[in-house]
């Protein structure tokens, strides 16, 4: 599939991609402690627990948003992520909310990279934006603002701009959640063409099953109460193997307590 | 990693480009070059790609771009699984990406047609509001108990003690400001006496209430509006409807109440500050001491002069957080709608300032309190 995209980095030979070292992330108190997490060139790396457990937190943390209060995160090509400002960004983020500039429409938001990064010109950038925008399913939708979109299609407008640089990485926060099912698995077989067709690294956070089983590759499910990682691997595999009973609640949607009856008004 | 376009034919010498080598962002402007170029010379019915090792999404929705500049899509062949992959994300075979038609330019008459609408809306809204704040008031004031009165207390705070500072400075300085040009005139008819009735005068009646207005127009008013304004526009006014709490009982009443409340003791600390600042620059300037100056103030003005002005407060006060609030729940749109308001809040809150204002005087005048 071509040359490597990160220099150093061959087919033969994974080297992690991001690297983190006894990572504590939180605002204040730390949520998580002691993390060591290798995510490798062509992982779709799946970062799972419930909520409230650090996922976004720990997603803020390795592409660099937030400082982590103790340990180190190191991107291959990139070195430490909280030094970005005025660089050319080497990955995308997709935020959960889509972020997008309300007063720009949804094609100058998927612009505004390709006109700031590259000397490309008026023509071509529409091209571009054209195509990210029928990648998404946002065709046509381009000139609208995004307070005249609904959330799921701004979070498919968030996507089209973090696909626009043709980063090899890319961070997504619940890409699929608030989302139909339809568009839900859409974007989940988008995810995997990214990874499959260009060997784009993904880390997403989710809690969508059924994206867990078809795109995910490896994944970290975190634990709120130990302050760590729970289990680690092949999502399949944990599904079929695990006996620890918080992991097969998660991955089997059971109540780890067994069923409760209700007997009366919620 | 070099990237190609040659124009070739096929074995019926039909007219066709090969592309070779890697596209990415970086070549994508070349390729939409090169293919216009091609296109030029006649219309492509294929584009060979076996020689292509890797396509990203951007040179692939630029060349469909760039192909149907005529109008018709080539027909794709020799593709690698990896390139036909990301083509068939972005391009539907055979068919041209639809380009939005332009949008129709509206005409003349009905641009003003429905900036009168829209006139008329904002002037509905405006009256609807005050019937829903009059309506808050009078619920507030026959159930005590359902206003939030802890709110109107921090409002207060926010709005009347955090602006005493800037409000006591210009009421210094527009003393200072109103003594000086006082002296300056009354010494030429050797009047020198009455600078003391001038200021305090003027102040109590005019200047003080419409400076502390227009201050805390600057200050709070904007504050209320961007508050209110981002609630709206984060949903949050919808989500208090849908616990069934009113806005304007909850947002705009504690509001209103704390700044017809504040207004007037802001404006009463600008009188005191503004009297004491002008008998200063008096007692420098002509030749009048500190001691009289207070005296002539205290002959000069009756208790109706400074009751009239804090009387314009508490309706300044009330015209203040009434129209932010109402600017800020007609906020649409994200951060530019609540700029948009903010200012929007400000500015007419001191056009209709210096008009009540006007009106007062009028109104002072028929009454004959003046």
């Amino acid at each position: 599939m071509g040359a490597p995209l990160i220099e150093g980095a061959t087919a033969t030979e994974p080297q992690a991609l991001i690297q983190a070292r006894d990572l504590s992330i939180g605002y204040s108190k730390p949520l998580m402690e002691g993390l060591n997490l290798d995510i490798y060139q062509g992982d779709v790396f799946l970062v799972l627990g419930g909520s409230g457990t650090g996922k976004s937190t720990l997603l803020k943390t390795l592409f660099g948003q937030l400082a982590p209060l103790a340990g180190t995160v190191h991107v291959a090509g990139v070195g430490d992520p909280q030094d970005l400002d005025g660089k050319r960004p080497q990955f995308g983020v997709s935020f959960q909310s889509g972020a997008l500039f309300g007063s720009m429409t949804i094609a100058q938001n998927v612009a505004l990279p390709l006109e700031r990064w590259t000397d490309l010109q008026r023509d071509t950038i529409a091209g571009i934006v054209d195509g990210k925008l029928r990648l998404v399913g946002l065709e046509g939708a381009g000139d609208r603002l995004p307070s005249e979109l609904s959330g799921g299609m701004q979070k498919r407008a968030g996507i089209a701009r973090a696909l626009a640089l043709e980063t090899p990485l890319l961070f997504l926060d619940e890409p699929s959640a608030g989302l139909d099912p339809v568009t839900s698995a859409e974007l989940d077989e988008l995810l995997i063409t990214l990874n499959r067709a260009l060997g784009i690294t993904l880390v997403v956070v989710t809690h969508e099953l059924e994206s867990i089983y078809s795109i995910g590759t490896r994944c970290v499910l975190l634990d709120r109460q130990t302050k760590g990682v729970l289990v680690s691997g092949d999502p399949r595999e944990i599904r079929d193997t695990a006996t620890d009973p918080r992991v097969r609640a998660f991955f089997h949607r059971e109540r780890a307590g067994g069923h409760v009856s209700v007997g009366g008004t919620l | 990693m070099a990237a190609s376009v040659i124009e070739t034919t096929d074995g019926e010498g039909r007219l066709g480009v090969a592309l070779e080598g890697s596209f990415g962002l970086e070549s994508a402007q070349d390729l939409r070059g090169n293919i216009l170029h091609a296109l030029q010379r006649g219309d492509l019915s294929f584009v060979e790609l076996s020689a292509v090792e890797r396509m990203e999404g951007s040179a692939a929705s630029v060349m469909a771009d760039a192909l149907c500049s005529k109008g018709q899509m080539p027909a794709f062949v020799g593709a690698r699984p990896g390139v036909r992959a990301i083509l068939d994300l972005y391009i539907v075979e055979g068919q041209c990406p639809a380009h939005l038609p332009e949008p129709p330019r509206t005409p003349f008459i009905e641009q003003v047609g429905r900036s009168t609408l829209d006139i008329v809306a904002t002037l509905k809204a405006m009256l609807t509001f005050v019937a829903e704040a009059a309506g808050a008031a009078v619920g507030a004031v026959r159930n005590p108990s359902t206003v939030a009165w802890r709110s109107v207390v921090r409002q207060v705070e926010r709005h009347g003690a955090d602006g005493l500072p800037i409000v006591a400075t210009i009421g210094a300085l527009m003393g200072l400001i109103t003594a000086f040009q006082a002296a300056v005139q009354l010494r030429k008819f050797a009047a020198d006496a009455f600078v003391a009735d001038l200021v305090s005068l003027s102040l109590t009646r005019e200047l003080a209430p419409l400076m502390t207005a227009i201050v805390v127009a600057g200050r709070s008013g904007a504050a209320i509006a961007a508050e209110v304004g981002t609630m709206k526009v984060s949903e949050e006014i919808d989500a208090l409807r849908t616990l069934g709490v009113c806005p304007h009982r909850y947002l705009v009443f504690p509001r209103m109440l704390a700044l017809i409340v504040v207004l007037p003791l802001l404006t009463l600390v600008a009188d005191i500050v503004g009297i004491l600042a002008g008998a200063v620059v008096a007692t420098a300037t002509v030749d009048v001491s500190f001691r009289q100056f207070i005296l002539s103030t205290r002959e000069a003005l009756v208790p109706m002069d400074v009751l009239s002005g804090l009387m314009k407060a508490m309706a300044f006060g009330g015209l203040i957080a009434g129209l932010a609030a109402e600017r800020g729940l007609s906020a649409r749109g994200g951060a530019e709608g609540v700029g948009r308001v903010t200012t929007s809040a400000v500015v007419s809150t001191l056009f209709w300032l210096v008009l009540a204002d006007a009106l007062f005087a009028v109104l002072f005048d028929m009454w004959g309190l003046h």
